[in-house]
């Protein structure tokens, strides 16, 4: 006779349990989709980074300082939200070049404060500037990232992902 | 006293502390680390998809733990200190607090000088997970507790107390202590960028052997963007997650020689699933819960790791994807780019990391926990 001890089969069996419920209950019960932004966008248009933030890159400026030289990007940010926000809440825009993440910097560009502007809803903030330390001369891509915590497709929720534009940096 | 019996005296007290902070986590701790296992087993078979809800549940009911560690580490490192534990959490929460933690993201990404008050600068920090930052903290407000209570007059201590202590330790913390984390990540950073490009084999060796510290510090932070860098750059990295591997591994070995070797039944239980998580990548429950309180065992898996990140360092094994280093992790290491002996390697290495650091603890011993007469538990008594 096979010896099974009760309190282990409980244990067992509260663990498998609580995955199925955990597996089971958390599909929706509904279709749901949310908004879902392409995943690459042009120099000079606007385009959507999540629900309610349009980005427009209007083009990048290069500065060289001693042995560096800094990429200055300027972009202007569409607020499509139903309040009064600032870049901060909404949006970061980072850069690399070939995989490499650039560092960041703000000593050149003309007024940081920008970045934490509070722009109200439909409004546009033109000549925003945010400066990256080039490594190379190949093309820089721009990584903007929305406040979206999830995107929903297929009824499944995913992981956001940021919006890619190219930017050439041999000036 | 000569300085080296004072030192050795420091150290052994400083093992002691922490070892009973960690014990009453230790359960949530276990916990935490096998949910995390058993999210990446119904990832592994499919059960569950990495983009769902159910993942998203699941990751969290394990994660949670070990996100949020700082706020259980500050009250439990109240009690040990003598400070109270629920200002110590609400100063571990404040550090938490997911505006400071998107700030502080923020900040660091776009390159924003942060500042209190527009003059007192405050250094990026990422505070989820980090243990040394929070402990050093409520040690600070175990001394401006009683100091604030001897000088305020009895009818406004109910107020000052909790006002001054809260805004003293808060403000010195988010400035002062809490960075110690990044300062150290960040000097280890350029030592790893300066040695790995001098020789290939130094860095997987220090990061076998270091990485119990790390983690401690909150250091290890700054080296997994080393990882990212070189998987984005190379489409593989041969520093971190080899390394990586051979310590977690390593503490898995002590974690298992311990089980079976301490005269305590209900140690063996903890030992065993702690190294159980460790095997799955998940190792702090294996640091906090045994390496640590025990000291040996923690000196065993340093050189264990150690060993076995050399191996892996001169035989240049290539991790080709993200996945936490443990057993799991094996497939990282198989790439159509790659030949079989890459993965062959990375078994190997995680082996002598196992067998290595199993046969010392089991050899060499370790100081058993003891029960005390208050009930208290100590590292004592040989287990040879």
């Amino acid at each position: 006779m096979i010896f099974v001890n009760n309190k282990f089969l409980i244990v067992v069996s509260l663990i498998i349990f609580s995955v199925f419920i955990l597996v089971g209950c958390s599909e929706q019960g509904k279709e749901f989709k949310s908004f879902i932004p392409d995943p690459t966008a042009e120099v000079g248009e606007f385009f959507a980074i999540d629900s309610t933030n349009f980005i427009k890159i209007e083009g990048g400026e290069i500065i060289k300082e001693k042995e560096e030289r800094i990429l200055i990007i300027i972009y202007s940010w569409k607020n499509e939200g139903n309040r009064a926000d600032t870049t901060f809440d909404n949006f970061t825009l980072t850069a690399s070049q070939n995989g490499e993440v650039l560092e960041p910097t703000l000593d050149f560009v003309e007024d940081k404060k920008k970045l934490v502007i509070t722009v109200k809803p439909g409004e546009i903030l033109e000549n925003i500037e945010q400066g990256f330390i080039l490594s190379t001369e190949e093309p820089v891509t721009l990584s903007i990232l929305g406040s979206d915590f999830y995107f929903i497709a297929d009824n499944k929720p995913m992981y956001t992902y940021p919006v890619k534009v190219t930017i050439n940096s041999d000036q | 006293m000569t300085k080296a019996v004072e030192n050795k005296k420091f150290i052994s007290r400083f093992f002691e502390t922490l070892g009973q902070i960690f014990k009453p986590i230790l359960p949530i701790m276990i916990g935490g680390g096998l949910l995390q296992a058993l999210r990446d087993i119904l990832l592994m078979t499919g059960a569950i998809e990495p983009v769902s809800s159910s993942y998203i549940f699941l990751n969290a009911l394990g994660d949670c733990v070990f996100y949020f560690l700082p706020i259980y580490l500050a009250f439990s490192s109240a009690k040990v200190f003598g400070a109270s534990p629920f200002m110590a959490a609400a100063t571990a929460g404040f550090l938490l607090y997911p505006q400071v933690t998107k700030l502080f993201e923020w900040a660091n990404q776009i390159g924003w000088d942060l500042t209190l008050f527009g003059k007192i600068p405050v250094t990026y920090s990422k505070y989820p997970s980090s243990v040394l930052p929070i402990i050093l903290i409520v040690l600070f407000q175990s001394k401006v507790e009683p100091l604030v209570e001897k000088f305020s007059p009895k009818v406004l201590r109910a107020i000052l107390v909790p006002l001054v202590t809260m805004f003293v330790t808060g403000i010195v913390g988010l400035t002062i202590i809490g960075p110690i984390g990044t300062w150290i990540g960040d000097l280890m950073n350029g030592l790893i960028t300066f040695l790995n490009e001098r020789s290939a084999w130094i860095v997987p060796t220090l990061i076998g052997a270091f990485t119990p510290l790390l983690v401690m510090a909150g250091a290890h932070y700054s080296i997994i963007p080393i990882a990212t860098q070189n998987l984005a750059q190379l489409g593989y990295d041969t520093v971190m997650l080899p390394g990586s591997l051979a310590s977690n591994i390593a503490l898995a070995g002590a974690c298992f020689a311990v089980a079976i070797k301490t005269k305590r039944g209900q140690y063996k239980g903890v030992a065993t699933s702690a190294g159980i998580t460790a095997l799955f990548g998940i190792s702090q429950s294996a640091l906090y819960g045994v390496a640590i309180p025990l000291k040996k065992p923690l000196i065993y898996s340093m050189i264990g790791g150690g060993i076995a990140g050399f191996i892996a360092g001169i035989t240049q094994i290539k991790a080709y994807s993200m996945i936490t280093p443990g057993l799991l992790s094996f497939i990282s290491y198989v790439s159509a780019e790659a030949s079989i002996a890459n993965l062959i390697f990375a078994i190997v290495s995680a082996l002598v990391a196992f067998v290595l650091t199993f046969v010392l603890t089991w050899v060499l011993g370790f100081d058993d926990l003891v029960i005390e007469e208050s009930g208290k538990e100590t590292a004592a008594g040989e287990s040879q």
